[in-house]
């Protein structure tokens, strides 16, 4: 207690905390010295050498026939860009490390090329990255697949939730849309019952049927027997030209509800259609569908993020590509869709 | 499923008393057993539905044998209409061509690319349906004993390792081989190896029918070695075969309200019967694997065989006579509640039926299958395990089965319990497909008959090969075709009167069988029956007619005799399993040969007069009698039913005009009082004088031409009807001919008949110039064949042995008359069974 004051705040734990600090870094300090610096990752410039563009266009006029128009050699570049950054990355990410499908390769190679068989495969897989054969094009393969499938995750993103998924159904309606179906009564002229007449009492039966607009109950009785029936009803017009074929459905789509078409004609006589219900396009329930709509809103996000890294990898090295200085160009031939 | 039966009895009875009204088809149609979107498109009176019930994909093993890459996923897609490779494949793969590891596989997917593309297997040729021509509903049937043989040995490796482990053995089955890739263990087994070699080289699938001579026997069947000891490496490949099957069928099924398309799981059950005989005095039956048959009556080797209980050798080649009885059926699957493993030849062989003693009697085939019928009742309809599984089966060419597939049960309490069982879980015949029709036989060019009076029209797409595979001495010439050497009972009409002559007298019909037809097509599309395409693409892969000269060879197994196949068509509300599956159950289908006729059928006592003439045919059809499939049941008052038949000709597809009609017949078989069947066949409908076939095709283009019904409908009473006998009803509507395969064969091949074969030529020669058959024709000058066929073609083409013009067809399944009166005792379960399936149908 008669300790003076003015010394009590030595005991106060905030300034030990700071002493140790200081002195914790004082040491790093002295210490840090003795562990290398971390270079930063060296990124050379990727480079597409007028020799590669060229050999570029000759492999495609090989394959299909023909040179590649300037968009087409665009896109030739950006993908061939795109590859040697996935590699580059994939090197600089060491994922050719304990590989096996690139030891496996390695192993291979050195086989082939080794005067002395028989030795393990460790020692091989050193040697040959010795020999520089780790450069090669399986390998690349290889890694660039790995690359995009580490670009392509997102580790920290949410699961999708009903929500991600019924927005994906509503923006991609044309794929899961179901088709137009069709709702129609008709009376039907046999060609067989007809005969010759059929065209004639086709038309004069149109002429009555507008002439006195008889209700649709009564004037279907005038129909010939048809075996699929009066009604047809919700056929899409695939279903529709399957059974009547391709003019009939094609007609058929075209009317308007309420009116009697003039004869139409089918493989069985004519008919005299009374379009009554033509569905709008519907999406289907979400629970339907839900494999295929999970399948493809995981897919959209993969992608998605698959072209975020890419973007990014391309503003971390410097491209160059021969014969096309003019930015906007480059430009051009860089922002082709990657490969999926 | 437990008390369907009954629930359906009780709901029979109250159906039976709302009839007059014309109610029936109002009530709930079909029992519901899946989770989806109600069709739009339900109609209570019912639509007609094309479809698929027997088809091969690259999961069969002698269809990847052949070098057909279409699994089932493929399958499907060009059933909804896609387009789909077949072989043969450019094959582009190097060296460099290393799977990515991100996609490891359990099944081989036999990827491939279409022309244009560049992947490792590019296909050369591709099909696809016409507009319109797409399938409603199919069943892809693979051979379920190979599952796991096949992909064992057929495997693409995916994946690439460096130890065992690194391909997860326990769920793959697989193990790191020497090339550091992960395959399924037994992929280096020298048996493999030897399938392998020959895919690569010959390519006949030797080495897959060598292996289905072991596995789909029906005495002592075994798997190969390389399935270790119990089979288990094997069946654990099968199983993940099955399971992808599943998932590429549920992948397929349309579940939204559109239903656009209905896939059904299902597998192939491919027994044989055994059928040489031991070399001893009693001649038991018994399986030969080696068959070689090198001297006729002579084992190939002494050794003792096993199905012989003296010790001696089996012989299994009788010359003329040697193959293996075809007892096939197709397994379908009502929903996706089904087996979790295959029930194969290999799991459950064919036995001798309950009761009988079939291995101990002389000349008795080993053909019963009522064991396995049993255990798929029991694991599947009876299982509490799984209480939405249902499930039928469908036995395919009794016309190649030597008459063993429809063998009548004992007249026993245990013959009794088979044929319940085989009425309950066999309800169809598949009656066409590409190995011939099974309805009846006749041959025109001898005039031998195997229906009583004879029936020329069932001189339609028969087969020489009365038995299945077996070297080419199994081929009967048009001599040795007899009664004989093909029993009556391989042809459905026989079969279904000795069915009824069965039920006469026991009360039960073991064979009472709506009919549908279908492809066993083994290049993985289904519902592929255009006869132009045919002639092209042929139904075994790489031993397709465009790239064999054996398409017109009648010996050749796979060549002349052989067609298009045939189609399987339904009534149902809508377009979903288990109304489809509830058709199939009713029997309330029918087959065409190909072509696409749509045909309705009621039968029924009190079907008014004017049901043709006044519209609402269905539901005044429904109200007043029984579709297709159905049995009518005697009435007090014993008179005669009536039918009424409608039909609308094949509408065909955009540039191709379908054929008119020609004509309907009634079939009818009956048994009279002393147990003997009798049949008749009656002109009921359109044109029976046969006009001149030139007069209703165009023979080099193959247009119809000439007149022809679009439409018809009539009614039908039976004139010789004797209430007191059990009879049959089924409809034959046959189409104007019209052109053969073979004749767009040979129109793309250039022969035209009306023109010599060659042409003369010699410098300076009088003859110079002139057409000529043979070098006779053109004295000192040559005879110079044309560049684009062979003289084998031209003779084959014009001799007019072989058919140039076929009349494609449609047969409804029957409808059953059972008397009232005397109805023989049998349990009342089954009684109120059966009046339940009725009433279901109604």
């Amino acid at each position: 207690m008669n300790e003076p004051l003015r010394w009590q705040w030595l005991r106060h734990p905030v300034l030990h905390f700071v002493l140790i600090g200081v002195i914790l870094y004082g040491a790093s300090l002295l210490w840090s010295p003795s562990v290398p610096e971390q270079p930063p990752a060296q990124r050379e410039p990727v480079v597409i050498s007028a020799a590669r563009i060229e050999t570029m266009q000759t492999d495609f006029a090989r394959r299909w026939g023909t040179r590649p128009t300037p968009e087409q050699l665009s896109a030739l570049i950006a993908q061939a860009v795109d590859e040697e950054l996935l590699y580059r990355e994939a090197r600089l990410l060491a994922l050719d490390f304990e590989d096996s499908s690139v030891r496996r390769r390695l192993v291979e190679k050195m086989r082939a090329v080794s005067d002395r068989p028989g030795r393990s495969p460790d020692e091989l897989v050193r040697e040959a990255h010795a020999l520089g054969l780790d450069d090669d094009i399986v390998v690349r393969r290889l890694l660039m697949e790995k690359m995009r499938l580490v670009l392509a995750q997102d580790p920290m993103a949410p699961p999708l939730t009903e929500t991600d998924l019924r927005d994906y159904l509503h923006r991609h309606r044309d794929r899961f849309e179901q088709p137009d179906e069709l709702t129609f009564s008709h009376i039907f002229l046999s060609k067989s019952a007809h005969g010759a007449d059929l065209e004639g009492d086709a038309q004069r039966m149109l002429a009555q049927l507008r002439a006195r607009s008889t209700p649709l109950s009564v004037a279907l009785e005038w129909s010939d027997p048809f075996l699929l029936g009066q009604q047809i009803r919700a056929y899409s017009q695939n279903r529709l030209t399957a059974r009547f074929g391709k003019s009939f459905a094609e007609q058929v789509f075209t009317l308007q509800p309420g009116n009697w078409s003039p004869p139409i004609a089918s493989p069985y006589g004519l008919h005299l259609v009374w379009v009554e219900e033509k569905t709008a396009p519907r999406l289907p329930e979400l629970a339907t569908v839900w494999r295929q709509v999970a399948e493809g809103a995981q897919k959209e996000r993969a992608d998605a993020q698959l072209a975020q890294g890419m973007a990014a990898l391309r503003k971390r090295y410097e491209i160059r590509i021969d014969g096309r200085t003019d930015p906007s160009a480059r430009d051009a031939a860089l922002t082709s869709p990657p490969r999926p | 499923m437990r008390s369907t039966s009954f629930k359906a009895g009780v709901l029979g009875t109250l159906l039976a008393l709302l009839v007059p009204t014309g109610e029936a088809f109002a009530n709930p149609p079909f029992e519901r057993t899946e989770a989806r979107e109600r069709c739009t498109s339900f109609v209570a009176t019912k639509q007609p539905f094309f479809g698929e019930t027997h088809l091969h994909t690259a999961y069969s093993f002698d269809a990847v044998a052949l070098d057909t890459r279409n699994t089932p996923a493929d399958a499907y897609w060009y059933a909804k209409g896609g387009r789909v490779g077949l072989p043969p494949w450019a094959d582009t793969r190097t060296a460099e061509d290393i799977p990515p590891l991100s996609q490891p596989t359990l099944v081989t997917e036999h990827p491939y690319c279409m022309p244009g593309e560049h992947c490792q297997f590019m296909a050369t040729r591709t099909i696809q349906f016409p507009e319109g021509r797409a399938l409603d509903f199919a069943a892809i049937t693979d051979h379920a004993e190979q599952f796991g043989e096949s992909n064992i040995c057929t495997f693409e490796a995916t994946q690439t390792c460096t130890s065992d482990s690194d391909c997860n053995p326990v769920v793959t089955g697989q193990a790191c081989s020497s090339d550091s890739l992960c395959r399924p263990s037994g992929y280096d087994s020298a048996t493999c190896i030897a399938a392998r070699d020959e895919f690569s080289r010959i390519r006949q699938g030797a080495v897959a029918s060598v292996m289905a001579g072991f596995e789909n026997v029906s005495q002592n069947p075994s798997r190969p070695p390389f399935c270790g000891p119990d089979g288990s490496l094997c069946t654990r490949q099968a199983k993940l075969v099955w399971d992808r099957i599943r998932a590429d069928a549920e992948e397929a099924y349309d579940r939204t309200s559109a239903c656009t398309f209905t896939s059904f799981v299902a597998y192939e059950y491919t027994a044989m019967a055994a059928n040489g005989r031991c070399a001893d005095a009693l001649a038991l039956p018994c399986w030969d694997a080696a068959q070689n048959n090198a001297h006729p009556d002579v084992p190939d080797s002494s050794a003792p065989s096993a199905d012989c209980p003296s010790g001696a050798a089996c012989i299994m080649n009788f010359t003329g006579n040697s193959g293996a009885d075809n007892l096939h059926r197709n397994v379908i699957f009502r929903n996706d509640d089904v087996l979790d493993q295959p029930i194969s030849n290999v799991e459950r062989p064919l036995g001798c039926g309950f009761g009988a003693a079939c291995t101990s009697t002389p000349d008795w085939p080993v053909a019963s299958p009522a064991v396995m019928l049993q255990t798929l009742k029991d694991a599947c309809i009876d299982n509490p395990a799984k209480p939405r599984c249902d499930v039928l089966t469908i036995p395919h060419n009794p016309n190649m089965s030597r008459g063993s597939l429809f063998i009548l049960p004992d007249n026993t309490s245990d013959g009794l319990t088979e044929a319940k069982l085989r009425h309950q879980l066999e309800p169809l015949v598949e009656i066409m497909q590409i190995k011939g029709q099974s309805e009846c036989r006749y041959n025109a060019r001898t005039g031998m008959a195997w229906t009583n009076p004879p029936d020329e029209l069932c001189d339609f797409e028969n087969q020489g090969w009365a038995r299945l595979g077996g070297s080419a001495d199994g081929y009967l010439t048009d001599a040795m075709q007899t009664t004989d050497s093909i029993p009556p009972r391989s042809y459905v009409r026989n079969t279904l009167a000795n069915g009824i002559a069965y039920a006469a007298r026991n009360g039960v019909n073991p064979f009472q069988l709506g009919f549908v037809g279908a492809l066993d097509n083994h290049n993985g599309t289904p519902g592929q029956t255009d006869a132009q395409q045919y002639a092209k693409s042929g139904a075994h892969g790489i031993q397709s007619f465009a790239t064999s000269a054996e398409a017109l060879n009648e010996r050749f197994f796979l060549g002349l005799e052989t067609n298009a196949g045939g189609l399987a068509v339904v009534w149902a509300e809508e377009n979903s399993r288990d109304a489809i599956f509830t058709a199939l159950k009713n029997r309330e289908t029918y087959a065409t040969s190909g072509t696409r006729p749509i045909v309705r059928v009621f039968g029924g006592f009190g079907l008014p007069a004017d049901i043709c003439t006044r519209g609402d045919f269905a539901a005044r059809g429904y109200a007043n009698g029984v579709p297709m499939g159905g049995t009518l049941r005697g009435t007090s008052g014993g008179q005669a039913p009536r039918f009424a038949i409608s039909a609308l000709m094949d509408p065909g597809w955009s540039g191709h005009p379908g054929t008119p009609l020609q004509r309907a017949q009634i079939v009818k078989g009956w048994v009279d009082a002393a147990g003997q069947t009798h049949e008749a066949v009656y002109d009921v409908a359109g044109a029976g004088d046969v006009q001149n076939v030139d007069d209703m095709v165009d023979l080099r283009t193959c247009q119809p031409k000439g007149v022809g019904l679009t439409d018809f409908c009539t009614l039908w009473t039976d004139p010789g009807f004797d209430p007191a006998l059990h009879a049959f009803y089924y409809v034959r509507v046959l189409e104007n001919p019209s052109c053969r395969w073979n004749q767009y064969y040979c129109n793309a091949r250039g022969v035209d008949c009306s023109q010599h074969m060659g042409t003369c030529r010699g410098e300076g020669s009088s003859f110079d110039g002139l057409g000529c058959d043979s070098e006779t024709d053109c004295g000192d000058a040559v005879c110079t064949l044309p560049d684009s066929y062979e003289e084998y073609e031209y003779t084959q083409c014009c001799s007019g042995i072989v058919p140039q013009t076929v009349q494609q067809r449609a047969w409804t399944s029957p409808i059953w008359y059972v008397p009232a009166r005397r109805r023989p005792p049998t349990p009342s379960r089954d009684l109120s069974a059966r009046a339940g399936s009725q009433a279901a149908a109604e």
